[in-house]
This record gives C-alpha cells, sequence and structure tokens, in this order.
C-alpha cells in the first residue's frame, strides 16, 4: 500500500508526456470485453484531450502487470486496466469525476460494477461460453497471432481458464434467454439513468460515459451472437434507441475535443480520499 | 589411446614382441540382456588376429575400451590363460573378458543450488533396455520455487556403434534471469542424431531438430519495457548442428590438447520465431615448464533475426565468473531500463595460467586439486553489420565488434571439484567497461563445468 502512495507522489512529479502509448488487442480479432475496456480507455483519454497513441500487439495480457488489457505506458510508468489509468491520469492532474458529489460519485461506482457484472460477464459468456462462438470467432484470435499447434494448445487452455471463472461467478449454467434479460436488464437501467440528459450526471462528461460507451459500441460493433435462440443481440441494441443515440452523440463530442484537460486541487480531493485510502 | 600405446611401448620389455602367441578362443563371460551382436564386434574379434604377446595384450585393452564404451557394463575385466586341453596349440592362449551388466533400473536423488534456487532432483534410468545399448531416463525436478520441471528421453545407437546415435526427449524446462527480469518455461520435444564423418574422425557431429513453447513472463512490475515487449508465447522449430572435436587430456582442467565446439541453428520451420545463429568456442592448452598450464580461449557468435527484433533468450550476454571474469553474472551492455538485454553478437578471448600451489608442487592429496590461477580476459558485445558475412563487410564487422572492448585481469585459487567441476575464487581487476557494465572489482567467486 505503502508503495502506491509513493509511487502516486511520484507520478504526479511530472505532468502528461507527449508520447504515451496505448496498447491493446489486434482490432480484427479482439474479444468483444477487450474491446469495450480498449474504447472506454481511449474514450477517457480523448475526453481528456491527453496526447496518446494506439498500438495494437497480440500479447497484451502477458505484456500487462495485472494479465489484462490495456495497457498505457506513459514515461517510465505501465499502467493496466481501465481503473488504473483512471488514478494515473488523476495523479498527473488530470481527472473527469472531480465535480462530481459524493452521492453522484458513489451511483457512478455502483453503475460502473452493474456495466461489468451484468454486460462485461454476458460478454465474457458470448466469447466462452457458447460453442459455435467458442470455436469459430474466438478460435481465430489465437489461429491468426500463433503458429500451429501452439495456437490449438492456447485455445484449449483459455477454454478450461475461462470455463472455471464463469463457473465461479455463476455465469457458465445460465441459458442463452438468460443472458439476454440481463442484458435487457441493464439496458433499461441505464436508459433511465441516462432519461434526457446530455450525459449521465449532467452537461459535463465523467468516465461513466467513457464506460458505458465503450461497452455499447463493443455490443454494437461485435461479429458474437447468440445461437440458440432466436433473439438476435443486434436486434435487441436497435430496440434502445436512446442508448445506440448515446453512442453517436458521445462520439461526436469525443472528436470535438481540443486541448488536455487540467483538473483544479479541488477536483482532485477526491483523488486525494483515495490516496488517503490507499496510504492507511 | 594413443598415450596408452606409447606408454606401453616405452615401459614394455622388447622382449614381450618377441613371445609368439596364438589366440585360440576369445569369449566375453556374464552377458545376460545384452545382444551377442551388440557385444561381440570387430574389436573382440581382432584379439583373435594377434601374433604376439605384446600387440595381443593391446588388442585386449582397446577391445575393453570398446566394450566399456558401449554403455552396458559397469565393470570389463580380461582374463588371460594359457590353452589347456589336447589339442591345444603351444603357444596358445584363452582370452576372456568378464562383464558384469549395469542393473536394469538406476535411480538417483540428489539436491542442488542455483541461483537463489534450491531443487530436488530424482532421474530414473534404464541402460541397456532393449540389450543393444538403449537407455530410457527420466529426469524430475522440484524447486523451492514451486516449478516442476522433467525430461524424458530415448537413446539409441545405431548400426551397434554407440558413436551413430538417435535420442528423441521431451521436457519442460523453467529458468529466471533475473539480471533480464524475466523467467521462461519451456516445454518441447527434440530428436538429436550423434555421428562422426570419415574426415576428422575424432570430431563428433550432432543434427537436432527440436520444436519448443517458450512462455515468457515478466519476474516483477518493474522489469522493463524492452523485456516486457516480448512476453507471452512463442513457438520456435529450429534445426542445428553442433561439431565437438575434444583432444584434451581432462575434461574439467586439462594440460595439454585443443577443444573446439561449433553451433549453428537455424531456426523457422514453423513457429514464430526466426533466425540463424551461430557461435564457435577454440580452447587451447600447452604445457609449460614447471608444471604450469597455459590456457588459451577464443569464442564469438552472431545471431541474424529474421524478424525485426531478436528474441531475449536466444541473444548472448557476457560477464560472469565462468565467462568474462570480472564482471557480474550477464552484466554487459547493452541495458535498457535497468535490465541487460544482450545482443546479436559477442566475442570473447581468455589467456590463463595455472600453476600447482607453490611449496606443493609434488604432492598428490588434497593439495593437488588446488591450483593458482593467473588469467586475462576481453570480449564485447556488438550488432553485427547489416549485410552478413561478406568478403566486403569484414571492416564493418571490425569496426563493430572492436568499438567497445572490455578488459579485466586478475588471479586466485581454483579447486577441482569431483573431476568434473571446478571452484574458483579470484580477485579481479576490471581495466575497460563501458558505461550500464556491472564490473567487480574484488572478490568474485564461480563455479563451473564448462568454462571459457
Amino acid at each position: 500500500m505503502r508503495k502506491v502512495a509513493q509511487s502516486a507522489e511520484i507520478i504526479g512529479q511530472n505532468p502528461w508526456p507527449a508520447s504515451a502509448t496505448l496498447f491493446a488487442s489486434h482490432e480484427s480479432t479482439e474479444l468483444p470485453r477487450e474491446r469495450a475496456l480498449t474504447l472506454s480507455s481511449v474514450a477517457y483519454l480523448r475526453l481528456l484531450g491527453l496526447p496518446f497513441d494506439v498500438l495494437r500487439r497480440h500479447n497484451v495480457e502477458h505484456m500487462s502487470p495485472t494479465g489484462k488489457g490495456p495497457l498505457l505506458r506513459a514515461g517510465e510508468f505501465v499502467v493496466s486496466e481501465f481503473s488504473n489509468i483512471v488514478y494515473f491520469a488523476a495523479f498527473k492532474g488530470h481527472y473527469l469525476d472531480g465535480t462530481l458529489s459524493d452521492f453522484d460519485y458513489s451511483d457512478l461506482c455502483a453503475f460502473i460494477t452493474l456495466i461489468d457484472s451484468s454486460l462485461g460477464c454476458a460478454m465474457d459468456y458470448l466469447s466462452w461460453t457458447i460453442d459455435d462462438n467458442r470455436n469459430t470467432l474466438t478460435h481465430q484470435r489465437y489461429k491468426r497471432h500463433y503458429p500451429w499447434p501452439l495456437g490449438k494448445v492456447l485455445h484449449f487452455f483459455d477454454s478450461w481458464r475461462y470455463r472455471s471463472e464463469l463457473q465461479a461467478n455463476g455465469w457458465w449454467k445460465k441459458s442463452e434467454g438468460e443472458v439476454y434479460d440481463r442484458i435487457c436488464q441493464c439496458l433499461e437501467a441505464l436508459t433511465e439513468k441516462l432519461g434526457d440528459k446530455r450525459f449521465f450526471f449532467g452537461s459535463s462528461p465523467s468516465s461513466l460515459d467513457a464506460v458505458i460507451y465503450g461497452h455499447l459500441k463493443a455490443l454494437i460493433t461485435t461479429d458474437y451472437n447468440f445461437t440458440k435462440t432466436e433473439k438476435s443481440l443486434r436486434l435487441l441494441l436497435a430496440d434502445y434507441r436512446h442508448m445506440v443515440h448515446f453512442v453517436t452523440t458521445f462520439e461526436d463530442y469525443m472528436n470535438s475535443v481540443g486541448q488536455p484537460r487540467a483538473s483544479s486541487p479541488s477536483e482532485l480531493r477526491r483523488i486525494s480520499n483515495v490516496f488517503d485510502q490507499f496510504v492507511k | 589411446m594413443e598415450g596408452n600405446r606409447s606408454e606401453f611401448g616405452d615401459s614394455a620389455d622388447s622382449h614381450l614382441r618377441d613371445i609368439p602367441t596364438v589366440v585360440e578362443r576369445v569369449s566375453i563371460d556374464g552377458l545376460r540382456r545384452t545382444k551377442d551382436d551388440y557385444a561381440k564386434q570387430k574389436h573382440v574379434d581382432a584379439i583373435l588376429s594377434a601374433t604376439n604377446f605384446f600387440d595381443m595384450v593391446l588388442k585386449c585393452v582397446e577391445a575393453k575400451m570398446q566394450l566399456e564404451k558401449l554403455g552396458a557394463f559397469k565393470h570389463v575385466g580380461i582374463f588371460i590363460d594359457v590353452s589347456k586341453g589336447e589339442n591345444a596349440h603351444p603357444h596358445g592362449v584363452e582370452v576372456t573378458l568378464e562383464v558384469e551388466e549395469r542393473k536394469r533400473v538406476e535411480s538417483s536423488l540428489q539436491t542442488s543450488i542455483g541461483n537463489n534456487e534450491g531443487s530436488m532432483n530424482f532421474a530414473l534410468r534404464m541402460p541397456n533396455l532393449l540389450g543393444r545399448g538403449e537407455k530410457l531416463s527420466a529426469e524430475y525436478s522440484y524447486s523451492n520455487r514451486k516449478t516442476m520441471d522433467g525430461r524424458l528421453s530415448f537413446f539409441k545407437p545405431m548400426f551397434l556403434n554407440p558413436d551413430i546415435s538417435w535420442t528423441k526427449s521431451v521436457f519442460k524446462q523453467s529458468s529466471e534471469f533475473p539480471w533480464s527480469g524475466y523467467k521462461n518455461v519451456e516445454r518441447g520435444a527434440s530428436m538429436q542424431f550423434t555421428f562422426p564423418l570419415p574426415v576428422l574422425r575424432a570430431a563428433s557431429h550432432s543434427l537436432t531438430l527440436s520444436g519448443v513453447w517458450r512462455d515468457l513472463r515478466c519476474l516483477s512490475r518493474e522489469t522493463a519495457f524492452a523485456v516486457r515487449e516480448q512476453a507471452g508465447h512463442r513457438m520456435k522449430i529450429g534445426l542445428s548442428h553442433q561439431l565437438t572435436l575434444d583432444t584434451r587430456d581432462h575434461p574439467v582442467l586439462a594440460s595439454d590438447g585443443f577443444l573446439i565446439r561449433t553451433n549453428v541453428e537455424h531456426a523457422g520451420f514453423g513457429g514464430d520465431i526466426r533466425f540463424d545463429k551461430a557461435s564457435a568456442e577454440l580452447h587451447y592448452f600447452q604445457p609449460l615448464p614447471l608444471d604450469a598450464v597455459l590456457q588459451l580461449t577464443l569464442s564469438g557468435g552472431s545471431l541474424r533475426s529474421l524478424s525485426p527484433v531478436s528474441p531475449i533468450p536466444d541473444r548472448f550476454f557476457l560477464g560472469g565468473p565462468m565467462s568474462l571474469r570480472g564482471f557480474n553474472m550477464c552484466a554487459i551492455a547493452p541495458k535498457s531500463e535497468g535490465a541487460y538485454v544482450g545482443a546479436n553478437g559477442f566475442w570473447l578471448l581468455n589467456a590463463h595460467i595455472y600453476t600447482p600451489l607453490p611449496f606443493f608442487r609434488k604432492s598428490t592429496g588434497l593439495s593437488s586439486l588446488f591450483r593458482t590461477h593467473w588469467f586475462i580476459n576481453a570480449g564485447s558485445l556488438f550488432q553485427p553489420p547489416q549485410g552478413g558475412w561478406t568478403s566486403g563487410n569484414w571492416r564493418n564487422w571490425a569496426r563493430e565488434g572492436l568499438a567497445s572492448p572490455r578488459l579485466a585481469a586478475g588471479g586466485g585459487i581454483l579447486f577441482l571439484l569431483g573431476g568434473v567441476a571446478r571452484l574458483e575464487l579470484n580477485y579481479c581487476w576490471p581495466i575497460w567497461l563501458e558505461g550500464g557494465d556491472s564490473a567487480v572489482h574484488g572478490l568474485q567467486f564461480g563455479i563451473g563445468i564448462s568454462s571459457l
């Protein structure tokens, strides 16, 4: 814990470097959950107006110290996963959630957990539990980037690993109908939360907007689909026009952001609370 | 064998050559599972052609050496008796080679200590499995880092000749490289064919085809990015050729002879690691007056990767008590963010002088296993120039290779351990260094089996 606190001070000493790089999996063979997290990270950094490049590598999850992508390299620091990237940018003085009230912030944390545990797990279900998807689309990811027979071997071991994870969180045994319903419930909650507002917490974006954008965009553009039921993922998303509209307007906003947005000390107060939690 | 011949020639009385002898019978006693055609070969038949006593004894000793090389016998004894019976020739003798076969199953349990790691090794060997020198061996080791490694291999001599052999093996091997910040687990299988050639008979050639699944992971969060980028799974399928020519009189600390080893490897028959690699080493031993020995060693290598960045585990590293003394283990630059990343080319030149301990020149006890040791060594890591080893390019090679040589000298004590390894304790003076190198100005300790 003390090491994190010390590194927060070291991170804060220098500003955001001119040449930061975000490493992510290859677009053509990305799993939907990986794409969701990559899009979320890209969106968040674009919202802050920070300069970075995106490089695609097939071994991002092995390069990452936590075993999951995407991976940000900024100067001498290597940061993996979306939540760590948010904190890293905050320690450098760029933070979007600083203007939220404490109530809104706990709401934000709750929604991010909801998206991770329903949309995120549903994407894992689509990739690994549905046999057809696993043996064709997911297998492509190994066949394309690893030579034979290494691709087959790695696909086999990763299938077992994801199977145990999905069994542990109770998703392996769900039927396609149940997963479909979970996705519906999540989208309902999001639609209700968004209402008529431009962003989820008013007129300025927060990290929740980036997360929702990433997951929805990944679902909209994915090739994965249900196979046993006649319910189609694409049709489901078309039903939630409000969410699809949000994705489009968010992209327009993202493309219009110019200079890096530095946060004021009062906005960074929340991060120092987080920092204090780490110290304790 | 040449040495033995001259010993006999010098010390045997010449009258042994004048004793006519007719070998009437040669028999091999004690064969159980070993097949007759494997044990009884031309070296045994050659005894029958001896015409005098000296010649016969020489041929018997040669037959004993050949039988010991078969890998089937623990012990071979020669028993010569005068022929008996009514039809015995007046100069007749009967030669009996008494052999004791190795047990069907041999096992060993050892503990060993490596780089901050202790492990337990269990080995099971089944020598002479089917009667013609085949050997099945299984090794398993479990370390305190909870890694399990193993190797299962099957060795088979071809054409009843143990100099020509096939070895097939499957293995899993994990190793850590703290100087670069990564650990590596290699799983694979290999097939090795060993054979002599009519030219340079004393040399042994090996062709090895191997397929390896390599899993590289960073050791910590602080691992340098140049190494982190290479983390993950890769596969290497390669063909390599090794040549060994050894005329030394002792495997660990020779006093005469030379050793040449070359290794040429091409990786890329499938898999995603593609390179051409060649390395060679030459050790030359020259006896000096007062029981001293001079050793000169020259070695070098070059790696040409067919992908933009060469894999770190295949690169060359220099430094350490058994390669470039005076520098820490693999601690010669290039360096990236604190990790030594190796280079695609290296050269190394060592000169050693070994002398017996002062005042103990003639002793044969424990003190005969010690030597004093003086050395000077130089070497460098470099990037080979583009264009390969062509005649026009040698200037570029010389310029790159000699751009930043390292040099160190020193002296100390050497101890020969068990006839298989050497322990060295040296005081080193690094003379030429480059930025990034980690030198040792002081005592350096090392254990080695094959050292430069």
